[in-house]
């Protein structure tokens, strides 16, 4: 219904849109994540991810665009579609007079689902189950939706900012964790903002900017668009005209510029040209490319 | 249905926390309609002494107003509801507004309903849960209601035909909540929606008593009080509180069809982007956390004291021509301005309370933390929290005052300064409930709930003293009891001892409060 090749997207969310009143959440926002695939959800505070992952799970109603879910329309299906998957927000709200063990039981027999791993996860991830929820840190409550979710097989597994106020050793938990689920075959919609997390573990990403979609493909692909950094000590001064290159900074026998992928040959012989003494050449970081696009410069 | 998918599981995790709830307006709605069925009894101890009440009942026109029709006075049971039934009925309607609130809109509120919203719950699940929860309740206070007065040997029909009652009020309020809880995103305007909704019911269906005529259909406090306990008793009027409630919750689902979650039917819109000068001084930062609540307690008091106002025209002109009576003659309006002084006092102590438990709130939420980190020091946040609803509580009663005296200007000619100053002198006992709720919030955090029985306590003293004919020391308990009659003038020693132990009471609060503590 979709054609051949839309046939084994998880979610496919087409020129969504979302207003809240005379605030424009979503402009025309696009998403499209491969069953099984790892998916990056990136974008500066107040882009518009978070109203995204609500549309999907069927608790905002967009205003315009197609979105579905396994084929389906996360609004009207809900029930069906909540079967499965599993969702951790970034803030997690739960029952203050609960003890953590029994929050992670109600949300596992909400789920209907068997916590076969509820034992497991919370060891690993160093939780006592017997403390009120109103005594968790903000990390301990994290820890409580992610055993939730993490405990039972889902086909799908949607994380909002899923490790925000979790230790660095807690968030290399979490990317075991994620690992795993992704060998047993669960698709993973990831929003974070931490580019390591998201570099170890999402095969594509896609970075939205003021409600709409600015990028999507492979993380290797982003990073091969990315500005290349190149540092020079050459006999004589370098003769750069006519080409294309950013943030220049030069003596008469040194030379820092960032040049994009295509005008990198031509950068390369204008340098050899001038007697070259020593060079580098830096690939971008992952973290320059977003800072890219999240000011809304373009690489 | 797949709307509701769930409802029997949420509907557990709801009973599940709502025990200790569920069990404290058990065991009060049990020991209210024991103890005043028991009281009556004391007080009319043979047919002689309830066929003389019988007699003048005619007269009872404030009672008409503010208790309900009264069906067969002249038995114990039907005295029992005609002068301590109709106050329980609109408790009771509070517990099911709170119970649906607190499990509908209070969830999306807080974002705790999100992790179950991503779960397979339907749609209307949450909504289903919260009537099943509300309807477990009603059945429940109203079998405890059935047995409270039929262990005082009160007849098994008419006492089922009352719990009928108390299970009908319960249910339709419950279902007016759960439509007040759709129209916004923050749970106090779902409540107070649904207590402005409390309140007209209320009015509605004392003038349609105190005229007699068809208005009381207007009002559902008016269907399940025609049930007629103890009279000749009817379960239709019961059925159409039941069919009344349906579609109020049919109205509540269509509702939450057509918003998204966490939001309400209108989007709040953007606000100022720089806090006004007022908002940087920790007296302007109370009066805003608290000016919302205080404006909505005053409007609701000044419609209800103008209404009571211009009411007495009524009342005073039914029981006018028969001398002889004490609650008739030239006194009976006297006595039933002074009635309406009282009550208004005491509500407005229920305002001082709502408005102080507010603290417990902000500082289990971590804001008072986040407040008294800074240059702000947690006893001069305390004393001007405390200020400001102090202050409130003398704009609010100012406002029920004046609302009364204006209406009883227009109906009848009565003074309007002497009605004004005689509310007034109730002040000082409600800054006592005040202070009582401030040294519970200070000193004993975890029980400020209690704070809600001490208004409970006040209010019981306030309608139903003369009647229970109480023991002295039990009024002499309430605060209200003190305040100096309407021929006394404000400088009676009386309103000075009172105030006096408000402010120790307040000065002892505070310095539990800086010693203590603070939660998050």
């Amino acid at each position: 219904m979709y054609g051949s090749d839309s046939q084994d997207l998880v979610i496919r969310a087409e020129g969504l849109r979302k207003r809240f009143g005379s605030v424009r959440a979503l402009a025309g926002l696009d998403l499209a994540v491969d069953r099984g695939e790892i998916h990056g959800f990136l974008g500066p505070n107040g882009s518009g991810k978070s109203t995204t992952v609500r549309i999907l799970l069927g608790m905002l109603r967009a205003d315009g665009g197609l979105v579905r879910l396994f084929g389906a329309d996360p609004w009207d299906d809900a029930v069906d579609l909540h079967r499965r998957l599993a969702y951790v927000p970034g803030d997690v709200t739960l029952w203050p007079g609960f003890t953590g063990g029994e929050a992670i039981d109600v949300l596992l027999s909400v789920r209907g689902a068997p916590g076969r791993r509820r034992e497991s996860l919370m060891e690993r991830f160093a939780l006592d189950p017997s403390r009120r929820c109103r005594t968790y840190s903000k990390g301990n409550r994290q820890k409580v939706a992610l055993v939730a979710a993490l405990a039972c097989d889902t086909d799908l597994l949607v994380l909002d900012e899923p490790t925000s106020g979790l230790d660095p050793l807690m968030e290399a938990v979490f990317v075991d964790c994620v690992r795993e689920a992704a060998a047993r075959g669960t698709t993973v919609l990831l929003s974070s903002h931490i580019l390591a997390e998201v570099e170890a573990l999402c095969d594509r990403v896609t970075i939205v900017r003021d409600g709409a979609t600015v990028r999507t493909g492979p993380v290797a692909e982003l990073r091969r668009i990315g500005r290349v950094r190149i540092t020079a000590r050459t006999t004589r001064p370098v003769d750069l005209d006519g080409i294309d290159v950013a943030d220049l900074v030069r003596t008469r026998t040194t030379v820092r510029f960032d040049a994009s992928q295509t005008d990198l040959p031509a950068a390369l012989a204008a340098v050899t040209e001038a007697g070259v003494v020593d060079l580098t050449c830096a690939p971008p970081s992952l973290e320059e490319v977003f800072l890219d696009h999240y000011a809304g410069r373009s690489a | 249905m797949r709307a509701t998918t769930a409802t029997a599981r949420l509907t557990r995790l709801a009973l599940r926390q709502d025990r200790s709830w569920l069990a404290w307006w058990l065991l009060g709605v049990g020991a209210y309609v024991t103890a005043t069925a028991a009281a009556m009894r004391g007080a009319y101890p043979d047919q002689a002494a309830v066929d003389a009440y019988a007699a003048t009942a005619g007269l009872r026109q404030t009672e008409r107003l503010f208790n309900g029709p009264g069906h067969a006075v002249d038995t114990i049971g039907g005295l029992t509801v005609f002068e301590a039934g109709g106050y329980l009925l609109v408790a009771v309607a509070l517990f099911g507004v709170f119970t649906v609130v607190r499990h509908t809109r209070t969830p999306e509120h807080d974002g705790r309903a999100e992790l179950l919203a991503a779960a397979p719950v339907g749609r209307w699940a949450a909504l289903a849960a919260a009537c099943a929860t509300a309807g477990i309740g009603a059945l429940a206070l109203g079998t405890v209601a059935t047995a409270g007065l039929m262990v005082t040997g009160l007849g098994a029909r008419g006492s089922a035909a009352y719990g009928t009652c108390v299970a009908g009020s319960v249910l339709v309020f419950a279902a007016v909540g759960t439509v007040t809880a759709q129209l916004s995103d923050n749970p106090r305007v779902a409540l107070a929606a649904a207590g402005v909704a409390l309140g007209a019911a209320y009015l509605v269906r004392g003038i349609g008593d105190l005229r007699d005529n068809g208005l009381v259909w207007a009002s559902p406090l008016g269907w399940v009080q025609a049930v007629r306990p103890f009279a000749d008793e009817r379960l239709w009027p019961g059925l159409l509180a039941l069919a009344g409630a349906a579609a109020l919750v049919g109205l509540a689902a269509w509702l939450t069809t057509r918003r998204d979650l966490g939001a309400g039917i209108r989007a709040t819109g953007p606000g100022p982007a720089v806090a006004a000068p007022a908002l940087r001084t920790p007296t302007g930062l109370a009066v805003r956390l608290q000016r919302g609540t205080a404006v909505g307690w005053a409007c609701g008091l000044g419609v209800l004291g103008l209404a009571l106002g211009v009411l007495g025209d009524g009342v005073v002109a039914a029981t006018g021509e028969v001398t002889g009576m004490p609650w008739a003659g030239p006194q009976a309006a006297e006595l039933y301005y002074g009635f309406a002084c009282l009550l208004l006092g005491a509500l407005t102590g229920c305002a001082g309370i709502a408005l102080t438990v507010r603290q417990r709130t902000e500082e289990q939420a971590g804001r008072t933390g986040l407040v008294c980190s800074g240059t702000w020091s947690r006893t001069r946040w305390f004393a001007c929290c405390l200020g400001v609803t102090l202050a409130a509580t003398v704009v609010v009663l100012l406002v029920a005052a004046t609302g009364l005296a204006v209406g009883r200007a227009v109906s009848t000619d009565g003074p309007f300064l002497g009605t004004v100053t005689h509310s007034l002198a109730y002040l000082p006992a409600v800054w006592v409930l005040v202070a009582v709720a401030t040294l519970l919030v200070a000193a004993a955090p975890g029980w400020t709930p209690l704070a809600w029985a001490s208004a409970g306590y006040v209010l019981v003293v306030a309608l139903l003293a003369a009647v229970l004919k109480l023991p002295g020391w039990a009024q002499d308990l309430s605060p209200f009891t003190h305040a100096p009659g309407l021929d006394d003038d404000l400088t009676d020693p009386r309103l000075l001892v009172l105030t006096g132990i408000a402010a120790l009471v307040t000065t002892s609060a505070g310095r539990s409060f800086r010693r203590r503590n603070l939660v998050a």
